[in-house]
């Protein structure tokens, strides 16, 4: 009974081959499209963040005119904190148009007060403060390295043109031409920008001068809290969930509820910081203290999850062995469990810590927004957090911010794959075959 | 042991590293005056000394609330606002114990019109702009609706353009100016006011407020669209609609002046001057009101309202008029009133404020302090004492046990680290009882106070726990009892998550629902919030919008993550699989605020340039199309490996069995692995929808503010998330139904995900248990 | 047995799975509208010899398969040959049941519906009765065809499995220790079952019973570290083996 030959081509069969082909193709467009999304989402943040990592810098001689600055002559720190950033901007314009001057350099009709505006107001204050901290400076010239207006540093970033810039009232084509020459003269430099991770926010007159070093510290001093609090707290709940709790409907209730607030929207944390700890508790808004709880909160059923999962991975031939010798049990847990499940535990708590590092919106309602100038000196202190920093520049007035946001972006992402790396690192490591 | 004890107090010890004395002044509110009021407290940090000010923003009604929460370190210095207080402010302001407020005029905030940089001039005065915007229009003496459609049509002297304008959603400050100075004006100036109030019924009083209300009423058409987002926002559009006219800030328009053309209004153009000398008519003043009772509790509080008045900051020329701060004509009298420590009248027994300003004053910071703050200092200090207290506690109970056990003879029941361990926890839980119990009687006094009741019962307990170590003690069964305890009560916290969450948005929800009605809330279907009062607050439009931003999400994300959790799953190789994975599951490992950024600088303007302006539907780069497209792309993992865990669930003798039959991959994976795998992976996708129902900033940025009930997924639309913050952070008062709303959001919210996670739990955890 | 015509020809078949050699030199002809039993101790490679039969191995990564395997005289491993194709002619049953999770109905006619063998949902039904007649399994489920196939009990499930392998009308049905999870009635069943088969049908059947070889088969190969040991009629092979590794086999000394 043989039936038709195996070789006999069949049109049933091909078009099942060719549906077959083409879910294959399916399938394989929808893993492209998910990794094409992927690299356009971090090519699109990569090119639009780079620029904030290189600034636009003057440099050029400034002499620290004793008459200007030290009107008493005897160098009183009293008297020399009098003379406020103004006096500087002024002198820092002069020494420009001096500099262009002396270097020959064609500046056509420009008053000193353009001069002035082509420099950030943020340079008069780290003169200032550079003379305050050694006032044997006072009556020196020294060669000085001021920021550059954000108009012109905008220009080389493509942000401004000469056409934009003649309607602009901040900026005008005859600055942005003599930036040009002072490119060529050398005066005017574009290098990596070490003060856009060190500096304090600024306003919105000086997106140039805008950093993220507050924001740094403030997500650090958060974490720290996160980590402090809920490596104990999961783990304890962990491990009696895991080792001790019996089995009930309690218990299942329990665990319901854990895998609910892995996934209840962040903001609803917000809501809740804002009624627990700010209006009832009364703690100061924008303290680094009361986001870390917020998040604390959140990431405990995120860590609380994988922990157990790492308990349950060590086999029980490891307790029965500990009990077997008359250890009591939580001995067992604490001397023989723990100890096994760790490099699992420590991998999932850094995931959870990564995923609280790039939280935003809790943070947005506890007012975790401010603009704070001065480092946070503690957990109590004012201090902001780097995704809300890049929210916040997000919604400033001047375009400069943008580009700002997206560096800030870059350095979010930086940690968070240092702190995947090292989870990765760890899991590597000490993984186990029992 | 000892080591990791004298860590653990290092550990302690950093806490302190707060420093519980403020010294930055503390200042909140209006997002208006935001920017002015962080360029002052920049100027002011670097010139005079003082810390920098710390500046929030949070809307008008946020700063004023916080304002008069009460006197004291831990409440704020100064809120800034963009409107006069109000008095439901006032009143809680003299509940918590403020009684003296002053008032700071700092300039004037100009209101301009503005088309694009190439459009052709506008010169508008309030009536034509009322009679383009507004809903019902006079004609031939009679009331009949606006159907005007080009500008031309209204006055010859207007481009021959139609008109589209963006003006300032209800939640934003400036909408009240452009209510008042252009709506009522123009409206008055048309002469429509007398006939409004004609055609309403009632008392006189009535019928005006009637005519004043359909003033106000603009048209529905399309024409007129109300921007929630900021001026950013409104600039966007207006950049990418070449017929369209926005309302912008002076400064903000002083900013990007490169973009944009300014309409005149009665002629004037608007400039910080014109807007000084009072000839453009369309400005609000700006405002500030701080605590002179603060003056001497902060230090520079006084220097900075005076700083801040000086004329090289808010004076004409100054630091603010060139970020277009309109200054006020009567800086100086400000100046004067405040250092004549002049207050609000605010109805009580106004305190005169302290006119000059000895600083710092020690005594009326120690008074005021105390007053409505906890003051952290003494519980730290106490719980130092306690720290070390519990240290000696156990080494010493160590050490006892220990030689008695070398001394006797009997066989201890457990060894000495217990020991110390059970007299230390009986120093440590009598001694943090009564801290707890001298934080219950109300924090009042010194840190010495809060050591002694700490202490006396520590060492009374730890000495009690160091006689009875025995050999027959069963230290070590206690000791476990305390740590189960602990491990108990560690695990309960999550169940008080929940209940905080539940118990502090039921109870602020019950606020709102007091003053709102729930029917209205639950069923309504427009939201419109108002200055004034009156608002609707129906949730439709925001769960519509909600809805319309997840489906788009899903309909990105389910096909995208199914199919390549089953390629992942069903074809390909080990070592593509070891790397697509994970690269795939990064993207659940972007933060939101990354794919919020992505939204709003990349795929939204990508969206309105090559789609919806090309389709004629719509000129938002903030759309739903864009938030549910990047918010599709962040959901993807969630889908994909989730079904792929469960895909792989599904026994291998299923496929065989299918293969066997001389089926193709693919009819196995359709016929047989997916529709064994279903309810996994409906589990899954309701995972993901609970993830985009609450995801909240990728809306905040990409999706806009407007709440519409709309079909058209390339217009901005608003979700519930994206209205929690806003209404939480908006500029109107915070006991009042429009800020309220919020928790009823957030409820709604948290029960809609509550209900979805579960469901979805259950399904995969009855799935999981089916293969086991 | 009147002509004896080869079903299926293996020539020098051997099977690794990466390095590991599972399948060494096996030689054996399968002949039409018979049974053949494969016998041997665990992990000798019968299950994996079956599986060459109609290319199952092709969904094991690491698994290749050398050496010649005809059926009716054309090789199936012919770059040209559709597995899929292949599969439809030569059935298999697994050892665990594995009913898809769909009605009764719906197990036995996935097989015509996916090969297009049915014209029209009358013949669709006369097709699905006639197998699940055949699988003696009719009379339980006439009734419930639209229940899941997964609710039947464990000797009806590998029955269902059966009946559903035969509606393809294959011409080689391979069946890997069809019985080891049923109870003795139910394998009864499934004996008298493939004894019912051969009448049309090539069976190939994996067993660890030599009662269960002894009663069903006419043909018996014995598979020892992935050699094929003997091959032989069964009443030969059980009674006068000539291997000695056969012997201790069967008389329980090895294995
Ligand atoms: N998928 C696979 N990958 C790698 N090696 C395999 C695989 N399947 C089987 N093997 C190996 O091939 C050899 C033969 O296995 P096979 O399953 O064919 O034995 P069997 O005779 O059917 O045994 P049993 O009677 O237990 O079913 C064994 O050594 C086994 O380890
Ligand atoms: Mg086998």
């Amino acid at each position: 009974m043989s039936g038709r030959s195996l070789f006999a081509k069949d049109a049933r069969t091909a078009a099942r081959n060719r549906a077959e082909r083409r879910f294959r193709a399916f399938g394989f467009s929808a893993i492209l499209l998910a990794l094409l999304a992927l690299v356009w989402l971090l090519v699109s943040i990569l090119t639009a963040g780079a620029p904030a990592f290189r600034q636009t810098f003057l440099t050029f001689p400034v002499t620290l005119e004793a008459k200007l600055l030290d009107k008493s002559g005897i160098a009183d720190p009293a008297a020399l904190s009098k003379v406020t950033t103004t006096t500087y901007g002024k002198l820092l314009a002069k020494a420009l148009e001096a500099e262009i001057a002396a270097r020959g350099i064609e500046a056509g009709d420009m008053k000193s007060k353009d001069f002035a505006k082509m420099l950030s107001e943020e340079s008069a204050a780290t003169l200032r403060n550079m003379v305050l901290a050694d006032p044997s400076l006072i009556g020196q010239t020294i060669t000085f390295r001021a920021l550059a207006s954000g108009r012109i540093d905008g220009y080389y970033k493509g942000r401004v043109t000469m056409e934009s810039a003649a309607l602009d009232k901040n900026v005008s084509p005859a600055q942005l031409a003599l930036a040009e020459r002072l490119k060529e003269a050398g005066v005017l430099t574009i290098t990596f920008n070490p003060g856009f991770l060190t500096m304090p926010d600024a306003s919105d007159k000086r997106p140039e001068a805008a950093g993220l070093g507050i924001a740094i510290v403030g997500s650090f001093l958060m974490m720290a809290v996160v980590l402090v609090l809920s490596l104990p707290i999961g783990v304890a709940a962990s491990v009696y969930l895991e080792e001790f709790a019996p089995r009930n409907r309690w218990t299942d209730l329990i665990e319901v509820n854990i895998a609910n607030l892995a996934a209840v929207p962040s903001i609803v944390y917000g809501i809740l910081g804002l009624a627990i700890f700010i209006n009832f508790a009364g703690l100061p808004q924008s303290a680094p203290i009361v986001g870390g709880l917020v998040l604390t909160l959140m990431t405990l059923p995120r860590i609380i999850i994988p922990t157990r999962a790492a308990l349950k991975a060590v086999p029980p031939s490891i307790r029965d062995a500990a009990l077997g010798v008359g250890a009591s049990k939580l001995q067992t847990v604490f001397h023989h469990v723990l100890p096994l499940a760790m490099p699992g535990i420590l991998t999932g708590m850094i995931i959870g810590l990564a995923q609280a590092l790039g939280e935003t919106a809790p943070l947005l309602l506890i007012g975790m927004v401010a603009f704070v100038r001065d480092f946070p000196g503690g957990f109590f202190d004012p201090a902001a957090a780097l995704p809300v920093q890049v929210y916040n520049w997000t919604t400033r007035g001047d375009p400069g911010f943008v580009e700002r946001a997206s560096g800030a972006i870059i350095v979010l992402l930086a940690f968070l794959i240092l702190m995947n790396a090292v989870a990765i690192f760890l899991r590597r490591k000490f993984e186990r075959r029992w | 042991m000892t080591l990791r004890c004298l860590a653990l107090i290092a550990a302690a010890l950093l806490l302190p590293g707060a420093t519980f004395a403020r010294d930055q002044i503390q200042i909140a509110g209006s997002s208006t005056v935001l920017p002015y009021a962080t360029i002052v407290a920049e100027a002011f940090g670097e010139n005079r000394g003082f810390p920098t000010p710390v500046v929030e923003g949070g809307g008008s009604g946020a700063g004023r609330k916080k304002l008069c929460e009460g006197q004291g370190e831990a409440t704020l210095d100064i809120a800034n606002s963009s409107s006069p207080i109000k008095p439901s402010d006032i009143e809680l302001c003299r509940a918590n114990g403020v009684t003296a407020l002053m008032e700071v005029r700092i300039g004037y905030d100009g209101i301009v019109f503005a088309s694009r940089r190439e459009g052709p001039e506008f010169a508008l005065t309030p009536e034509l702009i009322w009679r383009a915007l507004a809903a019902q229009v006079p004609q031939g003496g009679a009331l009949v609706a606006n159907r005007v459609s080009r500008w031309s049509e209204i006055d010859p002297g207007l481009p021959d353009q139609p008109i589209t304008a963006f003006i300032p959603g209800t939640k934003h400050g400036s909408r009240e100016v452009f209510d008042q100075k252009v709506l009522e004006t123009g409206c008055a100036a048309a002469g429509a006011e007398a006939l409004f109030a004609a055609a309403a019924t009632g008392s006189e009083d009535e019928k005006e407020q009637a005519a004043q209300k359909a003033c106000l009423m603009l048209r529905a058409d399309g024409r007129s669209v109300d921007i929630d987002g900021d001026y950013a926002e409104t600039l966007a559009r207006v950049a990418a609609n070449p017929d369209a006219l926005g309302v912008f800030g002076l400064s903000f328009y002083e900013n990007n002046a490169d973009k944009l053309r300014v309409a005149t209004v009665g002629g004037i153009a608007p400039t910080v001057e014109t807007i000084a000398k009072g000839e453009y008519p369309v400005s609000r003043p700006l405002f500030f009101y701080v605590k002179p009772a603060h003056f001497d509790l902060v230090p520079g509080l006084r220097d900075y309202v005076l700083y801040f008045l000086s004329d090289e900051i808010a004076g004409p020329g100054g630091l603010l008029s060139g970020y277009g701060l309109v200054p006020d004509p009567e800086l100086a009298a400000s100046r004067a009133a405040v250092e004549a420590g002049q207050v609000l009248d605010m109805g009580g027994e106004a305190a005169q404020a302290p006119a000059a300003a000895p600083e710092p004053a020690n005594a009326a910071s120690e008074a005021t302090g105390s007053a409505g703050t906890t003051d952290g200092r003494p519980v730290l200090i106490a719980l130092l004492a306690l720290a070390a207290l519990g240290l000696a506690a156990f080494l010493f109970g160590r050490q006892r046990a220990a030689r008695l056990r070398a001394a006797g003879t009997a066989i201890f029941h457990s060894v000495p680290a217990y020991h110390g361990a059970l007299v230390l926890l009986s120093t440590v839980l009598p001694g943090a009882l009564g801290l707890l119990a001298w934080g219950g009687a109300g924090p009042h006094g010194s840190p010495a106070l809060a050591a002694t009741a700490t202490l006396l019962p520590g060492l009374a307990g730890g000495a009690y726990g160091y006689g009875r170590i025995s050999p027959d003690l069963r230290a070590r069964t206690a000791v476990e009892r305390v740590v189960m305890a602990a491990l108990i009560g560690c695990s309960l916290i999550a169940v008080l998550t929940t209940a905080g969450i539940f118990a502090s948005l039921v109870v602020e929800a019950g606020h709102f629902f007091r003053l709102y009605p729930a029917a209205d809330f639950f069923f309504s279907t427009t939201w419109n919030p108002q200055f004034r009062g009156g608002s609707s607050l129906g949730i439709w439009p925001l769960i519509w919008g909600t809805f319309y931003v997840s489906l788009i999400a899903l309909l990105v994300a389910v096909p995208v993550g199914l199919m390549s959790a089953i390629y992942l799953a069903e074809y390909a190789s080990k070592r593509t699989r070891a790397w697509v994975k994970p690269a795939i599951e990064i993207l659940a490992g972007i933060p939101t605020i990354v794919y919020g950024l992505f939204a709003l600088i990349t795929v939204g303007p990508l969206l309105r340039d090559w789609f919806a302006q090309p389709l004629g539907l719509g000129s938002s780069s903030s759309s739903v199309m864009t938030a549910g497209l990047v918010m599709g792309i962040m959901v993807i993992p969630f889908v994909s490996s989730l079904s792929d865990d469960i895909i792989n669930a599904v026994p291998q003798s299923l496929r065989d069995g299918s293969l066997g039959l001389g089926a193709t991959r693919s009819e196995t994976v359709r016929q047989v692995v997916l529709p064994a795998a279903l309810p996994g992976i409906v589990g899954a996708i309701l995972l993901a929808a609970s993830r985009a129902i609450g995801e909240t900033m990728i809306v905040v940025m990409g999706a806009g503010a407007a709440a519409k009930l709309s079909l058209n997924p390339f217009e901005a639309m608003t979700t519930v998330t994206v209205k929690i913050v806003s209404q939480l952070t908006g500029d109107t008062e915070f006991a009042s139904p429009e800020t309220l709303v919020a928790f009823a959001l957030g409820l709604t919210l948290f029960l809609v995900t509550l209900g979805l996670n579960v469901l979805a739990l259950v399904i995969v955890r009855k799935y999981r248990e089916q293969y086991e | 047995m009147d002509i004896e015509t080869v079903k299926i020809r293996a020539d020098k078949v051997q099977v690794f799975y990466g390095e590991n050699h599972a399948i060494k030199d096996v030689d054996v002809n399968i002949l039409d509208k018979t049974v053949t039993a494969f016998i041997g101790p665990s992990g000798c490679g019968k299950s994996t010899f079956l599986r060459c039969l109609n290319r199952m191995n092709d969904t094991i990564p690491s698994c290749r398969v050398e050496g010649g395997i005809t059926l009716d005289g054309e090789d199936i491993y012919d770059p040209r040959v559709d597995p899929v194709q292949l599969r439809a002619k030569v059935g298999m049953v697994f050892q665990k049941p594995n009913p898809f999770p769909k009605s009764i109905y719906d197990n036995v006619a996935y097989g015509p519906r996916i090969h297009g063998l049915t014209r029209s949902k009358a013949e669709l039904d006369e097709v699905v009765e006639k197998s699940l007649r055949r699988a003696a399994l009719w009379n339980e489920v006439k009734d419930r065809l639209q229940a899941p196939g997964t609710g039947l009990s464990g000797g009806q499930q590998q029955r269902l499995c059966i009946a559903r392998a035969v509606a393809t009308e294959p011409e080689v049905l391979l069946m890997d220790e069809p019985c080891s999870a049923l109870d003795p009635i139910a394998t009864a069943q499934v004996e008298e079952l493939i004894d019912e088969l051969r009448e049309n049908f090539s069976v190939v059947i994996v067993t660890h019973s030599m009662q269960q070889a002894a009663r069903v088969s006419q043909k018996t190969a014995f598979f020892h570290l992935g050699n094929l040991v003997e091959y032989g009629e069964t009443t030969q092979i059980f009674t006068n083996p000539r291997d000695p590794r056969t012997e201790s086999y069967i008389t329980g000394r090895i294995g």
